[in-house]
């Protein structure tokens, strides 16, 4: 088994305005319809990035990669799915980006899905959203921010 | 629902390019073996649902909050900094 470091970085990924789609063959779970998807950044709005789907339906997944945010996040893929996505060794380095739940904005309260990420090759931009094989440690409402609650004033 | 009894070793036929194949009994845990051609996702059930409500409560939370005309927009730098590995068998 191949361990390795994801980049801490968020430049690598494949940006909108190349001409490629994203592929994900068999959709976002649940949702299989949509398979072709432009991923969406900016400066401004790092590190959050947007996965969404081209067609006339529109899946606008708000989406991070976890590398710098989320401490010891071990993704093992099943042999399935490594063969799926013609990951063979580290080397093929995938893309991998965790799904936004925006629980509220105000206190913050975000969270990520660490069962299920989306895998992506790199090369081939075909990607998966995967149920990792170890996924029994993790949560899919990992707490990634949580601001303490305003408390409301007493009533009288 | 279709109700088959099968033995250990024994296996289902899904059309002819799905085959499922019962591994091992012990007690009330089945060990089950499946072929499938890779498209076709393999998913424990309870998982899935899981993962498939948070799909969609991800879309809504995120429709809502750009839908009051404000931008998605978080508070960073985030306290964690630990990276996060990928392994491959």
């Amino acid at each position: 088994m191949a361990t390795m470091s994801l980049e801490p970085e968020i430049h690598s990924a494949p940006h909108s305005g190349e001409n490629r789609p994203i592929r994900l063959p068999v959709g976002m779970m649940g949702l299989p319809e949509a398979t072709e998807f432009e991923l969406l950044s900016s400066e401004a709005r790092q590190p959050i990035m947007w996965l969404r789907s081209l067609g006339p339906k529109r899946l606008s997944f708000p989406v991070v990669e976890p590398g710098p945010l989320v401490g010891d996040y071990v993704l093992e893929l099943s042999d399935a799915d490594a063969e799926f996505l013609e990951i063979k060794s580290a080397d093929d380095n995938p893309l991998v980006l965790t799904v936004l739940t925006v629980k509220s904005l105000n206190p913050q309260r975000v969270t990520v899905n660490l069962v299920g990420p989306i895998i992506i090759n790199r090369r081939t931009l075909i990607g998966k959203q995967v149920v990792l094989a170890n996924y029994e440690r993790y949560s899919v409402e990992h707490v990634l921010i949580e601001e303490p609650g305003k408390t409301s004033p007493p009533q009288c | 629902m279709l109700t088959l009894s099968r033995k250990t070793d024994d296996a289902i036929l899904i059309g002819t390019d799905i085959r499922i194949v019962i591994k091992r009994i012990d007690g009330d845990i089945v060990k089950i073996g499946i072929e499938a051609p890779k498209h076709v996702p393999i998913y424990r059930e309870e998982v899935f649902s899981k993962v498939s409500a948070q799909n969609r409560e991800a879309l809504k939370k995120a429709e809502s909050a750009t839908m009051e005309g404000r931008e998605l927009e978080l508070k960073w730098p985030l306290p964690s900094k630990a990276q996060a590995k990928i392994e491959i068998p």
